[in-house]
């Protein structure tokens, strides 16, 4: 209450002045609003709260939604100073910051009943009360100026009426204050509870840990600070811990507290200490950790060759791991693409020069082959270099060899390189499989109708599309794929073996008048020897 | 609002929450008199747009706007705003620049404004780099901002990521808080359930921040009668699979930000590209929105013919007086409606056509195995063949997420398999985000994780301490995803596929073909109907992190006088990890079939892609 008195006085010196420049605002709506407010100024808090309600469902429907919250407001702030002081009074603990928080600032944890918009009246009322107080209480710091809104100096106003008993309540009111400061001067270096310091730190109000100096009150702060879920708390007093004792008690007493170990580690990534992480992680023992610390760090050269050195320098330090023996041996492989990438692409660089090989003529590299996937290498070199043997670094088939693909991964980019370039021979040796007796059987592990997919992308002719139609085993799909491609013999044939007289009949007019495809078409209708199921 | 009256049990005001923060800013703003320069967050950018747009800020003092990044700010004031999320490396950045100003021998006046909390790490960061004593701090309480009548979200994607991921703890009260602010502008929420660890510590944050305040009466009375926190990590599989409403669609396909879309030149028609805000206020939005896509083209056809009937009603106009009436009042709606129509249609061809090509139907019929757990051996090679053509690779992490969510992990071999051709497409250097999604237990092996799970039991026995530290990564795992079970018990999966009504849904499941119905809602659709987990016993179980119910007896005194009647109809659900649209869609069916009205609260909107890359190890 007295602080909210206090601040009415003060605020009262610079209204009249201000008065005008906020007419606009919502000053002149909130005026009913400041009437009541005075009237009970020093009434029960109880009934100025019923009345506030009334008020506020009044004013809901008829001033609208800025005057509520301000009202509310009003309301809060006076059920907000009251408790704390009674509150810390009850246990004698209070700081001089304690009070100015109590008195000033708004309920920092009702940030939503924020609201409207004169704010310079405000801040002059801010630096005022501030210069006040420092005067008087010679301790708080003002370092953190707490935004004062226009509900505060709403209440602020109607103290222009203050009657003298009223003043002279109000100077009483200091005496008290002043000692109470005083109190709380020596009580400074004395600290309060663990809980309440954290929740001090939640509710993002002034606190202090520097008189927290037993091992016990330290853990304890840190307990309360788990115990209370906030991470900022957990953070800062994690970070305190770390500050204020020996390093093997902080590691002794850290370890039982996973949470804390959460905070400290993402404070510490955010913070980039990356090699008190790297220590931190690997006094947990958390090996894997450190080694992803590590590769991430090793990621960090842009440039092939040196990216090359530093996953090297990885795959040495953890060689004796085994628990991490694959990610090793995958690490082990990026380096070996890297340099092999590194040398492939100087080769090709004097390739190219020459001017002289068909490929690099017609469809010069566009990116860089270094720090590419494999899958992307793989490709290049079936573009640029399907037919080399297969001791040649570049050949893609010495790379699917020594890097251990599959037959998919390597049908796949050969054969989307190949259609590219429009080399259906190829494609047709690609597709090819020799038998043990000598025999050829055409065999696509990826399944002839993505062979055909890829081929029609690249808008192979209908002959080869025919080729690889033809081998489609399920019927419906072929008949689909065959007709979506107007590949009309493929359609005919697929049609007799489905004996769909009907449908085949429907057919005729897709093929066009007077061609190969038609007369084969009425041939196959006029064909007695098929048992037609329509 | 005349139209939400229509719907059963009347929303609160949610648009209060967007006139507080906006306030606040103008008075944050007001504090510092003068012309100021103000440079904001890129994170913050379109979140602000539906608190205050740039003419605001302009009003208020703001000379120039800039976006924070790592260039040196030229601004003419000698005044500098900063309006940041509270961040470590955000603050760093602040800390650097104000640094090369001294350097310079530039003098200005700093303030940062930190939202949604200022935190005391960002303190001692400025401290720590020698400009603390420089700068005023201030904190812009902007928590929940309004996207929708009934959507509330933070714009706070990161949360995914610093919670789930990293285990950081940091957002956590800006949650509580921002329940606490709901509470306070609409009453005290009387029945409160949740399921998941950090459901159960933002419950009682804000019972502690609730008693700080004091026990009083809300002078508005009890407006909302449930919530319900949802953690992420409950039900990964929904967020995971691909949406079909149309409003899922859109956020999939063209990226809805803040509830806001843009659409391009192949959507608009024009050589322009066009952002519209989203929201029920769009009446041909309402009408399509929650909508399967295959309901959505011919609902626009009809509308388009009404929309032709009525502007033909001009030939018709008898009088002066008639004209007058048709141009002041129905022109100008019908134009409304008829340009939200045309880029309605214009964006359902785009989404067509963008999922009629390739291997969509594909893709769906692996999607929907793997929810049913059938023919998985055909999704597994779907999903390697679409590695081995190095098709997008967020897409397929997202299937992958799904396989090992819907599976239970994978099989050691297919792990293996698809691991490391997964790194030979994209890079060995995506090991970092399959380390990430290995954390998060998105993308595991089976036998190692019942491995681990022994080592576990064996080390806590021999060395309590130690094993507890060493073995915090294990412990963070989920419960062995039980999605089967879970699927089983909570029926989410339709009997008959085929013949699903998805033109007049009865069924939830409808918001995802009616193949699948969203685990999440189906778990609050049993909740809510028991009151509580009786009942659920045996699915809560499956599901990670623990239960819990806070219900107020309905006694007389709890309902203050300006108590909404219908509170008890209307329920809060705040997930906590993000949402999707889909989900929002299968809540505001759940509402319809049962009587309730939703409102949902989100840290962010999201979907599979971008649950996916918010945890990238490497871009």
């Amino acid at each position: 209450m007295a602080g909210k008195d206090q601040a009415r006085m003060a605020a009262a010196a610079f209204t009249a002045d201000d008065e005008d420049y906020w007419e606009e605002s919502a000053v002149s709506s909130s005026k009913k609003n400041m009437f009541d407010d005075e009237e009970e100024g020093f009434t029960v808090l109880g009934v100025s709260e019923n009345k506030a309600a009334r008020l506020s469902s009044a004013l809901r429907s008829t001033v609208g939604a800025d005057a509520l919250f301000a009202d509310d407001d009003n309301d809060d702030i006076t059920w907000e100073t009251s408790s704390n002081i009674s509150n810390s009074s009850s246990h004698g603990s209070i700081t001089s910051a304690d009070y100015r928080s109590a008195r000033y600032t708004p309920p920092t944890n009702r940030s939503g009943s924020l609201s409207t918009s004169s704010s310079s009246r405000s801040t002059a009322a801010t630096v005022t009360l501030d210069n006040s107080l420092s005067v008087q209480f010679n301790k708080p710091k003002m370092t953190r100026s707490e935004p004062m809104s226009l509900e505060d100096a709403i209440v602020d106003v109607p103290a222009k009426q203050v009657t003298a008993t009223e003043v002279s309540k109000l100077e009483t009111e200091i005496q008290f204050l002043r000692r109470q400061v005083q109190l709380g001067e020596r009580a400074r270096w004395t600290s309060l509870p663990v809980k309440e310091t954290i929740k001090r730190i939640i509710l993002g109000q002034p606190y202090s840990l520097e008189a927290y100096k037993s091992l016990q009150d330290k853990l304890a702060l840190l307990d309360a600070a788990i115990k209370m879920h906030d991470g900022d708390a957990i953070t800062i007093t994690v970070l305190f811990l770390k500050k204020t004792v020996r390093k093997s008690i902080f590691q002794q007493e850290l370890i039982k507290r996973p949470v804390a170990i959460n905070h400290l580690i993402h404070f510490l990534w955010c913070h980039y200490d990356l090699d008190e992480l790297e220590e931190l992680y690997k006094m947990l023992r958390r090996m894997e950790d450190v080694f992803v610390l590590k590769y991430k760090q090793a990621l960090a050269p842009s440039k092939a060759a040196g990216r090359a050195q530093s996953i090297a320098a990885v795959v040495r330090s953890f060689q004796h791991d085994s628990s991490l023996a694959p990610d090793s041996t995958l690490l082990l492989e990026q380096c070996t693409l890297l340099q092999r990438q590194l040398q492939i692409e100087e080769e090709d660089k004097k390739i190219a020069a020459g001017g002289k090989h068909p490929v690099f003529k017609d469809h010069p590299p566009k990116a860089q082959l270094p720090l590419t996937p494999l899958t992307t290498t793989l490709y290049y070199c079936s573009f640029y270099h399907y037919n080399e043997s297969d001791s040649s670094l570049s050949s893609p088939l010495s790379i699917k060899r020594d890097f251990q693909m599959s037959d998919k991964q390597y049908t796949w980019s050969a054969l989307n390189a190949l259609a590219k370039l429009h080399r259906w021979k190829e494609i047709e040796a690609l597709l090819t499989s020799k038998n043990w007796f000598g025999g050829t059987k055409m065999k696509a592990c990826i399944g002839f109708e993505k062979v055909v997919e890829i081929l029609s992308k690249q808008k192979a002719p209908v002959d080869i599309l025919s080729k690889y139609l033809a081998y489609i085993e399920d019927p419906n799909e072929r008949l689909a794929l065959a007709a979506k491609h107007k590949c009309h013999r493929i359609v005919v044939d697929t049609l007799i073996q489905l004996k769909d007289r009907a449908a085949l009949e429907d057919y005729r007019l897709k093929t066009p008048d007077y061609s190969l495809e038609r007369q084969y078409l009425i041939t196959a209708l006029n064909n007695s020897q098929v048992k037609w199921k329509n | 609002m005349a139209v939400s009256a229509v719907l059963g049990p009347k929303l609160p005001d949610l648009q209060y929450l967007k006139r507080l923060a906006r306030d606040q800013l103008v008075h944050l703003l007001e504090s510092s008199p003068g012309r100021k320069d103000l440079v904001i967050d890129p994170d913050l950018m379109t979140p602000l747009d539906r608190i205050a747009g740039a003419s605001l800020l302009k009003q208020h003092g703001v000379d120039k706007i800039f976006k924070l990044d790592r260039t040196k700010i030229h601004g003419g004031c000698d005044q500098l705003v900063y309006l940041v999320r509270s961040k470590l490396t955000t603050t760093k950045l602040i800390a650097d620049q104000i640094t090369a100003d001294i350097r310079d021998n530039r003098k200005r006046k700093y303030k940062i404004i930190m939202t949604p909390r200022r935190l005391q790490v960002c303190d001692m960061v400025l401290e720590h780099e020698g400009v603390f004593g420089l700068v005023s701090i201030e904190e812009l309480h902007l928590d929940l901002i309004p996207l929708d009548r009934d959507l509330l979200s933070m714009e706070l994607p990161q949360f995914f990521r610093d919670y789930f991921l990293h285990g950081d703890q940091t957002w956590l009260a800006s949650i509580a808080k921002s329940l606490v602010n709901i509470q306070s502008l609409f009453g005290p929420i009387p029945n409160v359930y949740g399921q998941g660890r950090c459901a159960k510590m933002v419950a009682d944050m804000v019972d502690m921040m609730m008693s700080e305040l004091g026990e009083r009466q809300s002078p508005v009375g009890c407006e909302i009668g449930h919530l319900f926190l949802i953690d992420r990590d409950v039900d990964y599989v929904t967020p995971l699979c691909t949406q079909v409403t149309y409003e899922g669609l859109l956020d999939d396909i063209f990226g809805i930000k803040s509830g806001s879309v843009e659409f391009g030149p192949d959507v608009t028609g024009t050589d322009k590209s066009i952002k519209i805000m989203l929201s029920g206020e769009d009446e041909v939005f309402r009408a399509i929105r929650d909508r399967h896509f295959s309901n959505v083209f011919g609902f626009l056809s009809a509308k388009a013919k009404e929309l032709q009937t009525s502007y033909d009603k001009r030939h018709n106009l008898k009088s002066v007086q008639d004209m007058k009436q048709f141009v002041s009042e129905e022109l100008s709606n019908l134009k409304k409606q008829h340009k939200a129509l045309t880029l309605h249609i214009g964006a359902c061809e785009t989404i067509t056509k963008n999922k009629s090509r390739g291997d969509f139907e594909e893709q769906m019929r692996t999607e929907h195995g793997l929810l049913e757990g059938v023919d998985v051996r055909e999704c597994i090679n779907f999903i390697e063949e679409s590695i081995n053509r190095q098709h997008s690779r967020t897409e397929v992490l997202r299937l992958l997420c799904m396989l090992s969510s819907t599976q239970g992990g994978l099989p050691s071999k297919d792990y293996k398999s698809l691991k490391t051709q997964f790194l030979q497409s994209y890079g060995t250097e995506h090991l970092l985000t399959l380390h990430n999604l290995k954390k998060l237990g998105l993308f595991v092996e089976q036998q190692a994780q019942d491995a681990t799970a022994n080592k576990l039991a064996d080390k806590m026995a021999a060395k309590l301490t130690d094993g507890m530290a060493s073995l915090q990564l294990q412990l963070q795992l989920p419960k062995k995803s039980q999605f089967r079970a879970v699927s089983r018990k909570l029926n989410l999966i339709p009997k008959s596929a085929e013949n699903f009504e998805l033109r007049n849904p009865n069924d939830m499941a409808y918001v995802f073909s009616g193949a699948y119905a969203p685990l999440s809602c189906k778990l609050i659709e049993q909740v809510l109907q028991r009151e509580g987990w009786t009942g659920v016993e045996d699915i809560a179980k499956l599901l990670p992190g623990d239960n819990f119910v806070h219900l107020k007896a309905k006694s007389a005194k709890g309902k203050a006088s300006g108590s909404n009647p219908d509170s008890d109809k209307i329920v809060l659900v705040y997930f906590l990890g993000g949402c999707s649209y889909t989900e929002v869609s299968a809540l505001r069916f759940l509402g319809k079939q049962k009587g309730y009205r939703f409102l949902v609260a989100t840290t962010a909107l999201t979907n599979g892609g971008r649950l996916i890359e918010s945890v990238s190890g490497w871009k």
